[in-house]
């Protein structure tokens, strides 16, 4: 039996809205979400049929549905049962990896420092400039130190930490250290981050004796959850995938 | 109290004729998961009621067994596929024999509430 349009996007959506409310281990998603999406229909089709139709609208995906007794038990029945409570990631994978982070941010920001370096030494020798001021180990400063272009350079650095992270975690809920140990971040309940969440947790990371303070917070208070203070402000844990 | 006892005594009987009734249908022809719902429910005026969480759990254990095979089929352009069950070789023995047993346990039952004589 043919499905409306609006039924058919009405049902993705609500799919979608169901399975969001536990955590399903990525191998099992896709099988689920076909059975959902097959079952609700068939439960919609049945209401076409009884009322004579042949076409399933979203009123008759609706009532099937509502015969389910909604989307929290529809989530009950088929989404919970197929749950796993996600593992808790291991204390040290998570240091290792945000090591392995700070490497790799430092790498780059190294990079770019250069071509700002480099860059900015072109554009000023006009002017009196001056190749040969870059310092690669000093990060914090180097691309602008001397020049009064931005005297607060130094900052710059968190800026570019806070961002890798933020970006990384709010977009697919792992930096490039979590990805090689298989971590996540994700809320509380399961469900997936967004930036906002990456940007409260991740404001300590910036300097590393703070984010060692905020991860001791997982050794004294929030041992059962392995919450960092941040973790716990943001509603976020990781977890092994 | 009793009315408690009486659930829970008839929910397990209804969990152990789950299997037996997924068995019956897919063994009648390829079945779909919301049609073995629907199908159970109407054939026994609703005194027997799969629980939608239940159905799928229990056909991926009998595939897991082996018991029943299952293949998913486009029905319409636009419209969610499908996962049909039907029972391989070992699922139709396994339906005969449960077929058996369920007849001579219901005969024998029968036979103790009619009482001695």
């Amino acid at each position: 039996m043919k499905l409306s349009a609006e039924g058919q996007a009405w049902l993705n959506a609500t799919v979608q809205r169901v399975m969001a409310r536990h955590h399903v281990a990525e191998a099992e998603r896709a099988g689920l979400h076909y059975e959902l999406m097959s079952h609700l229909h068939g439960a919609g089709e049945e209401k076409a049929r009884s009322a004579g139709r042949d076409e399933v609208s979203m009123g008759d995906l609706q009532a099937g549905l509502l015969d389910m007794g909604g989307e929290e038990a529809m989530a009950q029945a088929f989404v919970a049962p197929r749950a796993k409570p996600p593992k808790r990631a291991d204390i040290v994978k998570r240091a290792i990896a945000y090591l392995i982070d700070l490497v790799i941010v430092f790498l780059a920001w190294m990079a770019v420092a250069a071509i700002i370096d480099i860059t900015l030494s072109v554009l000023l020798l006009p002017f009196g400039g001056t190749f040969g001021g870059f310092d690669p180990f000093d990060v914090f400063g180097s691309p602008f130190k001397g020049r009064g272009f931005i005297p607060a350079g130094f900052g710059l650095v968190f800026v570019v930490i806070l961002g890798y992270f933020t970006w990384t975690e709010g977009k697919a809920g792992a930096s490039l250290g979590k990805r090689i140990f298989k971590l996540k971040v994700v809320r509380v309940d399961g469900t997936p981050i967004g930036y906002r969440e990456a940007l409260i947790r991740n404001v300590t990371k910036v300097f590393p004796p703070l984010a060692f303070l905020d991860a001791l917070f997982i050794l004294v208070f929030f041992r059962a959850e392995q919450q960092r203070a941040s973790d716990r402000l943001a509603e976020t844990v990781v977890v092994e995938e | 109290m009793a009315g408690e006892d009486l659930d829970r005594w008839t929910q397990q009987m209804r969990k152990g004729s789950a299997k037996l009734a997924i068995l019956q249908l897919a063994s009648e022809r390829e079945r779909y998961g919301y049609e073995i719902v629907a199908e159970v429910r109407d054939r026994t005026k609703g005194a027997l009621q799969l629980a939608e969480g239940n159905i799928y759990p229990a056909l991926h254990g009998l595939e897991a067994e082996g018991f029943i095979a299952s293949q998913w089929r486009e029905v319409e352009p636009g419209v969610p596929p499908r996962k049909y069950y039907k029972l391989t070789a070992r699922g139709r023995e396994l339906h005969e024999r449960m077929v058996e047993e369920w007849k001579e346990y219901a005969g024998a039952v029968g036979r103790l509430l009619k009482g001695g004589s």
